[in-house]
């Protein structure tokens, strides 16, 4: 007697299974990724993307998540290979560029880093996160009167911002201003009333 | 109306314009001037010594660079008949990988290097290198070898092979950084070592007077033939250098702009009746990076 693998309730349970929405299967991977990024797993939050990625066309969403997801799990390289493939999907990306952004800097390739915050800057001439993302580049450069020039433009934009503040202050300080970095950082504890860096200095400079 | 040939060298101009805005973005350069001179004391050959130097420099972002360097030197002798004139040549070729594991950058150099004149053997030098730089930035680990070709008065010609080891770290929240590198020079059947530590306090900036960096340093051991990579120096002299100590004052004049003066002196066993002298020089130099 022949063993019957196939039997009705297979038949029936496959058919039922090629009528479930593709769009289904993948928002559960899309959850899965978004529940695993919660639980810290970054990498496999990651890997959760990489079938969806294979399938064509490439979903720029996905590109966009799983390079976000790569430079968490501090992948830099992957995460700027998929920024990058995003960029080349949609040229006028501003989300790409800022993400491209973050795995430069976390290598320490702040001219890099500074071309893609400046390329944002040429389209959205007040996007915060690239002025804050260029300022960390000059500062790292240690370009202290460009970083000067331009915290005091971007603070003139966001007045109630302490980080602006902060890298004013800095800039001040290393300019060989030291009353300036202390007016900035006054100002940062007037909006931050425990900010560790002001009051450390302000406290310094009255103990002098 | 404007004639065809002025409007194409306008349009050549205008392209030229735009081209250099936008690579301005991902080059970078760097220009300095070195001057220097010494005198020497004990020696019964050797006077004094001038050298002048040029380097400059392209970079395409943090991803790898050209470092070039033109020197013209003068050794004058207490009997003036024995004065050198040399010039040295060279360039250094950089390249920088982002690595995910094991973290951090290594840096793959090569250096190449001549010493050509009238006076002296014609000098080839072939430098590999590789150096590692960890995330954040704390320590580095590097290694090299230099192949030396002396060719042209001494007969025949010979070669010396030189093997660097490197160790850095940063010490006191990167206010300061030690330095160590090592060289082991096999030449003429014999080995010489020398390390030669270094210390840097990077001062914070509170006035543009007030140097940006200050350097000590030195060299123990013996060496001969050396190559230094970082100033892009052959030291082509047959005399066995014992040791050497230096201070350098670093001025960043603005974001672009440094000036420095350097001190030092250089202990040498003379080849010729291994009487020990020594050189005391000073040197200035201006660079910039733009």
């Amino acid at each position: 007697m022949r063993t019957k693998i196939f039997n009705g309730d297979f038949w029936l349970l496959a058919l039922l299974f090629s009528l479930v929405p593709v769009s289904l299967v993948e928002a559960n991977e899309w959850s899965e990724s978004y529940q695993l990024e919660a639980e810290g797993k970054y990498s496999a939050a990651a890997a959760v993307l990489d079938s969806l990625l294979a399938q064509k066309p490439i979903s720029e969403f996905g590109l966009l998540r799983r390079g976000w997801l790569n430079y968490s799990a501090r992948n830099y390289n992957d995460s700027i290979s998929d920024y990058q493939h995003a960029l080349t999907l949609n040229p006028n990306s501003l989300d790409a560029r800022l993400g491209l952004t973050l795995p430069f800097m976390a290598q320490g390739r702040w001219r890099e880093a500074a071309l893609h915050a400046g390329k944002i800057l040429d389209i959205a001439p007040w996007q915060y996160y690239a002025h804050i993302r260029l300022m960390a580049c000059e500062e790292a450069m240690m370009q202290w009167d460009v970083l000067e020039k331009h915290a005091k433009k971007v603070a003139e934009r966001y007045p109630s911002d302490a980080t602006i503040q902060v890298f004013l202050a800095r800039a001040h300080l290393n300019s060989g201003n030291r009353d300036l970095a202390l007016a900035a950082y006054a100002r940062v504890t007037q909006i931050v009333p425990n900010h560790m860096e002001a009051t450390q200095f302000i406290m310094a400079t009255k103990a002098r | 109306m404007i004639p065809n040939k002025l409007l194409g060298y306008k349009l050549c101009i205008f392209v030229l314009l735009f081209s250099s805005s936008a690579m301005a973005e991902m080059w970078y350069f760097n220009a300095g001037v070195n001057v220097s001179g010494g005198q020497y004391q004990q020696s019964e050959l050797r006077k004094n010594a001038f050298s002048s130097s040029t380097q400059l420099g392209l970079h395409y972002l943090e991803r790898w660079g050209l470092n070039f360097r033109t020197a013209f030197l003068r050794f004058n002798f207490h009997d003036s008949n024995n004065n050198i004139q040399q010039n040295e040549v060279g360039f250094r070729l950089y390249k920088n990988i982002f690595s995910d594991w094991p973290k951090g950058t290594f840096t793959l150099l090569l250096g190449n290097y001549w010493v050509i004149g009238p006076d002296v053997d014609t000098t080839r030098v072939l430098y590999p290198e590789i150096n590692y730089l960890n995330p954040t930035k704390s320590v580095s680990l590097g290694v090299g070898y230099a192949n030396s070709i002396y060719s042209g008065i001494t007969n025949p010609s010979f070669t010396v092979n030189q093997f660097t080891g490197t160790l850095g770290f940063s010490v006191f929240t990167k206010r300061f950084w030690f330095n160590l590198k090592n060289y082991l020079i096999q030449h003429d059947g014999l080995s010489y070592y020398t390390g030669q530590p270094s210390f840097v306090w990077y001062l914070p900036r509170s006035s543009r007077f007030i140097p940006s960096r200050l350097i000590v340093g030195g060299a123990i051991g013996k060496r001969v033939y050396a190559v230094e990579q970082e100033t892009m120096l052959v030291y082509n002299t047959p005399d066995v250098q014992k040791g050497s100590i230096f201070s350098s004052v670093q001025w960043r004049l603005t974001d672009y702009f440094f000036f420095s003066l350097t001190m030092g002196a250089e202990y040498f066993n003379a080849q010729t009746n291994q009487k020990r002298y020594q050189y005391s020089f000073a040197n200035s130099s201006v660079s910039a990076f733009w």
